[in-house]
């Protein structure tokens, strides 16, 4: 793979562009890469915008069709889609438990299964996310717990 | 009510209506065969699916997440059999099982047979889900430890 810096002091901004002959899993996984390089999400809080740094989010949870950012105490929307934040965000930190909620693996502080074969997540500030059972499967497999049966 | 709401509800309210009422049959399929009277009338089999709706209604209103989320099994359980009771009362005497006050063996048993099955669900919960929720969150502390050490490194 061939990497080129272009300096020009009338670029307002840094910007990479990916050439490729084909956009495969390889070239996607480059880009989620680049993108996750930055690791802050910009998200709208009272008419103004605001950068939160990965490490500081708890769950991403999308309510009537707008998608919500939760950090320890504050929430902020945020103008991208659950499947396009599943595409940048580090899928070894942050897991989809449910349909509507992608979670930071880092922030759970205990699990408790439950007979309805979901798991409840209890977060270091308290709140809890149900890691669905259409989900739990990938998650034992996330954290290796299938591997001890 | 969204799409993914209503979808999730029915689909709950489907799933109980079929097990609920298959189980229902075969085990008064059995008890009829026992008792020597193997007829089940279709004005029975009505107010039997009428029950399994009604109950499936209150099972997914408790279990589905659609009204409750993030609440736990203990909540749901206590709700659910607070709503099912009322329910399960009226379908005896709606279908003549139970007549006028009844009689103190027949409510024995009724309350018995709530009780027994209300003590293995909490048993359950508290003991083996315990057990196996500090198995997943000691597994989730050593993968939680593996990241930190990827992520210094």
């Amino acid at each position: 793979m061939k990497v080129s810096i272009t300096e020009n002091t009338g670029y307002d901004e840094t910007s990479v562009e990916i050439h490729c002959r084909e956009c495969d899993a390889n070239v996607r996984k480059l880009q989620r890469h680049i993108c996750s390089y930055d690791e802050r999400f910009a998200c709208s809080s009272e008419g103004g915008t605001v950068y939160v740094n990965a490490k500081d989010i708890f769950y991403f949870e999308t309510i009537d069709n707008k998608t919500f950012l939760y950090t320890k105490d504050k929430v902020y929307e945020i103008q991208k889609r659950l499947y396009e934040l599943e595409d940048t965000l580090s899928d070894k930190d942050f897991f989809r438990c449910s349909k509507a909620i992608i979670v930071n693996v880092t922030k759970i502080e205990r699990l408790k299964p439950e007979l309805t074969r979901n798991i409840m997540a209890v977060l270091s500030n308290g709140e809890v996310v149900v890691i669905s059972r259409r989900y739990v499967k990938a998650f034992k497999k996330l954290i290796y717990l299938e591997e001890l049966g | 009510m969204n799409k993914i709401f209503s979808k999730r509800f029915l689909g709950f309210i489907r799933d109980g209506v079929a097990y609920s009422f298959s189980w229902f049959v075969i085990l008064v399929l059995i008890i009829g065969l026992l008792s020597g009277q193997p007829d089940i009338g279709v004005d029975f089999l009505g107010k039997l699916l009428g029950f399994c709706v009604l109950a499936a209604i209150e099972f997914a209103a408790f279990f589905s997440d659609c009204f409750i989320a993030n609440k736990g099994f203990m909540l749901r359980l206590n709700g659910f059999v607070a709503l099912f009771l009322p329910t399960e009362i009226a379908f005896l005497y709606i279908t003549g099982i139970l007549t006028g006050a009844g009689t103190v063996p027949e409510w024995a048993i009724f309350v018995g047979i709530i009780i027994v099955l209300y003590l293995i669900c909490v048993i359950l919960d508290k003991t083996i889900l315990r057990k196996q929720g500090q198995e997943y969150t000691t597994q989730l502390d050593k993968y939680k430890e593996k990241r930190k050490d990827e992520s210094a490194n």
